[in-house]
């Protein structure tokens, strides 16, 4: 019964991925098979040293997305989710409004967002601030000047913070979804309890609630780094601006085209992949250890 | 005085949520009024412009969009689609149940070292494996033994490169870790002694899965059939990767991402190309969402 299944993902998940990393010291344009040569850790010396500028503005454009989901899209969601779950009137028309981006894809919502929202001349966003006229108009996903700078060369650039509020856009309804049905999961009579006992807001929501949502947080703070960490099809849809490079946009670049590297592909998803797993090593751990507690 | 004030406090959630509602809609609902104007109107004015237009709102661009000819093939592409997403949606559902049952309810050895190994790619995206997938699907997996000088082949040339066929497995695959670990937290929480009596009325496992299991896992299976239906329906990198130039095969989201290019010519196309993709998502979702938002979270809270 577990055959087939584990079958299915070690020849189609373990083993592409370990080869992955055994192409990452490789040398190969991807098309004979005998033209592999061995290359050591040459490409990842390529990657900090040629590659450098889009290696780090990638690494360092993941991690933008990860804060800016969980420092604004997460909490948002769930909040949203705290006021629906007090019955008010019209729940489901908000939740299903709120839950309509989630619906789409991706690849349809980068190109929502350019033409309604960050469109120079007829966009909404201008349109708003009076930018409109040639000459003054706001280019949204052309500047890449940068809104945070870090250093002279790396920081959050204008362009990219634009394609991360699309993205935010969709996370929080699928985010309140999931933080509803926990929040309808909790046993009533708990609340009750509490009422009775005099509990205020504040109190039940971090005695009562909170505590027997912890299987939901760790659903929610799995999917927000999964998110993160997979960026690519809105990117890739606009043509992929400068400054808004992401790691795994890396890979499929390199990969690709007249001077593809598939080495060098590789070595950018074993890169990811080892991001990935000390995520996900962090998290077996802890709920393993829940567990056997 | 307090009373008013009490019942300002009290509509602030209300007040909050509408605002976030109009917010939230807003780019959608653009989208939707843009569809129906024509090329000249999108490109002079802004959406709330169209009274404005010369052109009353129509349905020419859907028209036009979904014409076999003219509009790039979105209507093959719907068909590609399905023909992704209906076979990734059920075979995953199919073998995942059975190994979330075997999982949780039988002995066997590496068990729990198993389950770690399939739960921990929940999180790795599937471009760290689709490089050496793609070499697989187009030419086979063969080993050198080098001293030897003796290939084996361990996959044989099946060249499913730029067939759907090799998008939907590839789906099937990524599907496993979170199927089973959905599926898993459900079946695991069913009463033990279901189980067990059961077992002494001398069911076998294969019994026990289709009579009991089965039936009692509904509201997650469906919950989870929904989610990975809308993930292949929406998915464009691994469509992209799998199948390549061979444009007769592109589902609808590579279609509509290509309707941007071609240096605008048909990019008024695109709003009602977008709504003619997301009407089948957005169908299910609004059919399906009881069990969707019941079901999704079935197995994670205990409740």
């Amino acid at each position: 019964m577990v055959g087939i299944p584990t079958f299915l993902h070690v020849m189609l998940i373990w083993v592409p991925a370990i080869l992955s990393i055994g192409l990452s010291f490789t040398n190969w344009n991807g098309f004979k098979l005998s033209k592999i040569s061995w290359r050591g850790i040459g490409n990842y010396k390529q990657i900090v040293t040629v590659f450098e500028k889009d290696f780090y503005e990638a690494l360092l454009n993941n991690l933008w997305v990860l804060v800016f989901l969980f420092l604004f899209a997460t909490p948002m969601g769930m909040f949203i989710a705290y006021l629906l779950d007090k019955n008010l009137k019209g729940t489901a028309i908000y939740q299903s409004l709120l839950y309509f981006p989630v619906v789409l894809s991706l690849a349809v919502v980068g190109f929502i967002w350019k033409s309604v929202i960050y469109s120079p001349r007829q966009g909404v966003l201008n349109t708003l601030l009076g930018r409109t006229d040639p000459g003054n108009q706001i280019d949204w996903l052309g500047n890449s000047d940068f809104v945070i700078g870090l250093t002279e060369n790396y920081g959050l650039s204008r362009n990219f913070l634009a394609l991360i509020a699309p993205m935010m856009w969709q996370h929080v309804g699928y985010i309140m979804v999931l933080y509803l049905a926990g929040l309808k999961s909790v046993d009533p009579s708990l609340r009750e309890a509490a009422a009775i006992d005099g509990a205020g807001e504040w109190q039940t929501f971090r005695r009562i609630i909170a505590p027997s949502l912890r299987p939901v947080n760790v659903v929610i703070m799995v999917i927000t780094v999964i998110t993160g960490l997979r960026v690519y099809d809105i990117i890739d849809v606009l043509n992929n601006p400068i400054g808004t490079n992401v790691l795994s946009l890396l890979v499929t670049e390199s990969t690709s085209g007249e001077s593809s590297n598939v080495g060098r592909g590789s070595a950018y998803a074993a890169i990811l992949l080892a991001l990935c797993f000390g995520f996900v090593i962090w998290y077996l751990r802890s709920t393993f250890k829940e567990d056997d507690a | 005085m307090t009373a008013r004030l009490y019942k300002f406090l009290q509509g602030i959630p209300t007040g909050l949520l509408w605002v976030f509602v109009v917010i939230w809609t807003l780019p959608t609902f653009s989208l939707f009024v843009n569809s129906f104007r024509s090329k000249n109107a999108q490109t002079a004015r802004g959406w709330w412009a169209f009274p404005e237009d010369d052109a009353a709102l129509g349905l020419g661009n859907y028209s036009d969009v979904l014409a076999s000819t003219s509009a790039g093939g979105l209507k093959q592409g719907l068909v590609n689609s399905f023909a992704i997403a209906v076979p990734a949606t059920i075979i995953p559902i199919a073998i995942a149940a059975f190994a979330a049952y075997g999982f949780a309810w039988m002995d066997f050895r590496f068990r729990k070292g198993l389950f770690i190994a399939t739960v921990s790619l929940l999180a790795i995206p599937s471009q760290v494996a689709l490089i050496p997938l793609l070499q697989t699907y187009s030419g086979g997996a063969h080993f050198t033994i080098p001293w030897l000088e003796k290939t084996i082949t361990i996959i044989p040339d099946m060249s499913l490169a730029g067939t759907t066929t090799a998008v939907w497995l590839t789906h099937t695959a990524f599907a496993m870790p979170f199927a089973i670990f959905l599926l898993h937290n459900y079946i695991s929480q069913l009463p033990k002694d279901l189980f067990e009596s059961a077992r002494i009325d001398g069911a076998d496992h294969f019994t026990i899965f289709w009579k009991l299991v089965v039936p009692l896992s509904i509201p997650v299976l469906a919950a989870f059939a929904i989610f990975q239906f809308l993930w292949t329906w929406n998915d464009y990198l691994i469509a992209l990767t799998m199948i390549g130039a061979n444009g007769a095969n592109h589902p609808a989201t590579i279609k509509i991402a290509s309707m941007a290019g071609q240096f605008g010519a048909r990019e008024h196309l695109l709003s009602a190309g977008a709504f003619v993709q997301a009407a089948v998502p957005l169908m299910v979702f609004f059919l399906l969402q009881r069990f969707f938002v019941r079901g999704l979270l079935a197995g994670s809270v205990k409740g």
